[in-house]
């Protein structure tokens, strides 16, 4: 059954949807859908909102059918999520302060300030588990750059692949991908010792 | 190569898509730079972090379900395929009878207004040339200005006369040299010049 699926490409199925296979959505849904939640459920956090957003990104492809292009169906399915999230990200932006806003009084970044605070500026991350902890890391980056980090990692997305879905060259989801490392990288460094310490000892 | 490129390099072979020259360069500079090493095992490190933290939960059967429904919804609303497949044919083949049908409409329409026009220049010529054999100049004027299509018809019915005039002198002295068949018994009062016989002799 699995192969049968295989075998029909993303392509087949969009136009065996649009000539009223049924059946053809299931088969897309089934494909697709753990991949697309996985990464909805990394951007929104609370499941609920993520049902919503699933929900959303289906009903608008749905509504788009007709838009589909030859590329691959879960690129489209991100670019969507993707604009929705852009779009949710507005909405709330007046409630959310960025790691890469600049404080208007010092100039300063406010990953910069969080720095220089103290001897550890994201503690919250530290009191938590690690699944917890990288969650938390997650979430503390600029959207742009945790879109990227999700694509690449949960989805091994290319990065072309994400450039098209973004809307933007190549070199910039390259710098959005290495400045979202630099910062977890500096999120997690207790994380980072523990695990390295147990993957040493093993 | 610098840090900077070495890192965007790296990231680029992670996902597959550096080229072979870069691979090579790329080893080149790790070779000699141990914060690029650090680095690349940090970023390995935080990708396998954040892939075990992936939330590994699925959309609610309600969302699932809601999303078939609005597909069906969609598929139901859309014209069968072989509906729509009858309907473009149709369409197809009804424009191009509409295209045959107003390609032989413009041809007729051509065809008649030519042959209006050669029939007029036929005419117009023809009443010039009578004007001008009947010698009648204003009617002959009157042909050409109506018809002044044929600019030196003038000279062609001047010529048509001369060799009409011709034809009439030769044909004149033919009847005197040569009598016809048909030829009736002429007024002997007319012919008394010559008074070879007398007309009571019987």
């Amino acid at each position: 059954m699995e192969d049968a699926i295989a075998g029909e490409s993303d392509k087949f199925l969009v136009e065996q949807h649009r000539r009223g296979d049924a059946t053809a959505l299931e088969k897309l849904l089934s494909r697709h859908g753990p991949g697309l939640f996985r990464f909805i459920m990394s951007l929104a956090r609370q499941n609920d909102e993520a049902e919503e957003m699933f929900q959303e990104v289906w009903f608008r492809a749905i509504n788009g059918m007709d838009k589909y292009k030859d590329e691959r169906f879960l690129s489209w399915l991100m670019r969507i999520a993707h604009n929705l999230s852009i779009d949710r990200w507005r909405r709330t932006r007046a409630n959310v302060v960025s790691l890469d806003d600049m404080d208007e009084e010092t100039g300063l970044s406010m990953a910069s300030m969080l720095i220089s605070a103290g001897p550890d500026p994201f503690g919250h991350v530290a009191t938590l588990d690690i699944e917890a902890q990288v969650a938390a890391a997650l979430d503390a980056l600029p959207l742009e750059q945790r879109e990227v980090f999700l694509m690449r990692v949960y989805e091994n997305m290319s990065f072309k692949e994400i450039a098209g879905i973004q809307g933007v060259s190549v070199n910039t989801v390259l710098a959005r991908m290495q400045y979202g490392l630099s910062k977890l990288r500096l999120m997690l460094r207790d994380v980072f010792s523990k695990t390295k310490g147990t993957e040493d000892e093993l | 190569m610098n840090c900077e490129s070495a890192r965007q390099e790296m990231l680029l072979e992670s996902s597959g898509e550096l080229p072979a020259d870069g691979k090579a360069a790329l080893q080149r500079h790790l070779a000699e730079c141990g914060d690029c090493r650090g680095f690349m095992a940090d970023m390995k490190a935080i990708v396998r972090l954040v892939e075990r933290a992936a939330p590994d939960s699925m959309p609610s059967h309600d969302t699932i379900e809601q999303i078939l429904a609005k597909g069906r919804l969609v598929t139901d609303r859309r014209p069968s395929y072989i509906f729509t497949f009858t309907a473009r044919r149709l369409l197809a083949v009804a424009a191009g009878f509409m295209v045959v049908a107003a390609g032989v409409s413009l041809l007729a329409v051509v065809h008649t207004r030519l042959g209006s026009a050669a029939h007029g220049l036929r005419v117009s010529q023809m009443g010039t040339i009578m004007a001008m054999v009947a010698e009648d100049e204003s009617a002959a004027a009157e042909a050409a200005a109506h018809g002044d299509i044929y600019p030196d018809m003038r000279a062609l019915a001047a010529h048509i006369l001369q060799v009409e005039g011709l034809a009439a002198e030769e044909q004149a002295d033919n009847e005197e040299t040569i009598p016809g068949e048909d030829e009736q018994p002429r007024d002997l009062q007319s012919r008394s010049t010559s008074g070879s016989q007398p007309a009571e002799c019987a």
